[in-house]
């Protein structure tokens, strides 16, 4: 099934850390690259919130965390 | 609640409340740099999209459509049916499918969220002899569906209305034609009905009620392959 938790309680700072350490950073609202670019969300190409965002295997995905981008992410990667 | 989350984690999935102290955003760190983590914010949405492969509905939707699109429509309808007392989340939801999948996809999915799936593919298979006929069925209705559905709503022009139904249905001669309507709108509806009966011949109707819908099934008598 593989492990899956909850970082609503994250918080902020420790968002952008961790986001940092996937080799991403943040403009405090936004999960952007290092140029500087937001993130898009890979199935609705809106820009991902640090408050928001679920990260996923597959290269490390950074999706919105809405029910949409979570089910076609399911759908691409865990179809069994 | 677990003393140590990272533990809970590991056994699966964690709603735990966790005081991220550095040893547990490292442990986190790692998990994820291993690839076997799922990140997210709420875990009760990944937990309802996950077990939707369960459904039995789901089910037999895939046992007869094996299209991609139609497949994730489905799964977006019953997202949208769990999401009921959820406004924000389910008009969210609404509009991030109309912007992907257009206001036909969003009929669709509309469509599974009312329930009228299972109930549509019973009268399929009451006339359908063969798997094939069902598929074919199903396929030719979700491909087709904006000829083949209409919602009345309440101040709908009944005439005006059931004319062009019956036009559509005279052109196109679909195996099954439904109509439908919120609770508001059954004398309307109902109207409509009565109207498009008396201009069609060959085509016989199931009503079928829930608490907030009732639709009427137009079904093509002796349809065969």
């Amino acid at each position: 099934m593989g492990k899956v938790v909850s970082i609503k309680n994250m918080p902020r700072d420790l968002k952008i850390q961790l986001v940092k350490e996937l080799g991403y950073d943040s403009d405090g609202t936004y999960v952007i690259t290092s140029n500087g670019n937001p993130v898009l969300d890979k199935y609705t190409n809106e820009p991902v919130k640090i408050d928001n965002m679920a990260i996923l295997p597959g290269s490390t995905i950074i999706l919105d965390d809405n029910p949409l981008s979570i089910m076609l992410y399911l759908e691409e990667y865990e179809n069994e | 609640m677990s003393d140590d989350p990272i533990a809970s984690i590991a056994k699966g999935v964690t709603s735990a409340v966790i005081e991220w102290t550095e040893e547990k955003f490292n442990a986190l760190l790692s998990e994820i740099r291993d690839g076997d983590m799922k990140i997210v914010n709420d875990i009760d949405t990944y937990q309802v999209m996950k077990g939707q492969k369960k459904s039995p509905e789901f089910g037999l939707f895939t046992k007869y459509i094996c299209d991609d699109r139609l497949r994730k429509l489905f799964r977006i309808g019953l997202s949208l049916r769990a999401l009921e007392a959820n406004i924000e989340k389910r008009n969210a939801l609404r509009t991030r499918t109309e912007a992907l999948y257009a206001k036909v996809g969003l009929y669709i999915a509309e469509f599974i969220q009312n329930g009228f799936f299972l109930k549509y593919l019973d009268t399929v298979i009451k006339r359908e002899k063969t798997e094939t006929g069902i598929r074919n069925e199903l396929m030719d209705f979700f491909k087709n569906f904006e000829k083949r559905v209409t919602s009345i709503k309440e101040m709908d022009e009944v005439k005006k209305t059931a004319h062009g139904i019956s036009t559509r249905i005279l052109s196109n001669l679909p195996r099954t034609y439904i109509i439908f309507c919120n609770v508001a709108a059954t004398q309307t509806c109902s109207a409509v009905k009565e109207i498009v009966m008396s201009e069609i011949t060959g085509y016989t109707f199931e009503v079928y009620k829930t608490s907030t819908k009732e639709v009427y099934f137009l079904s093509k008598e002796d349809a065969a392959y």
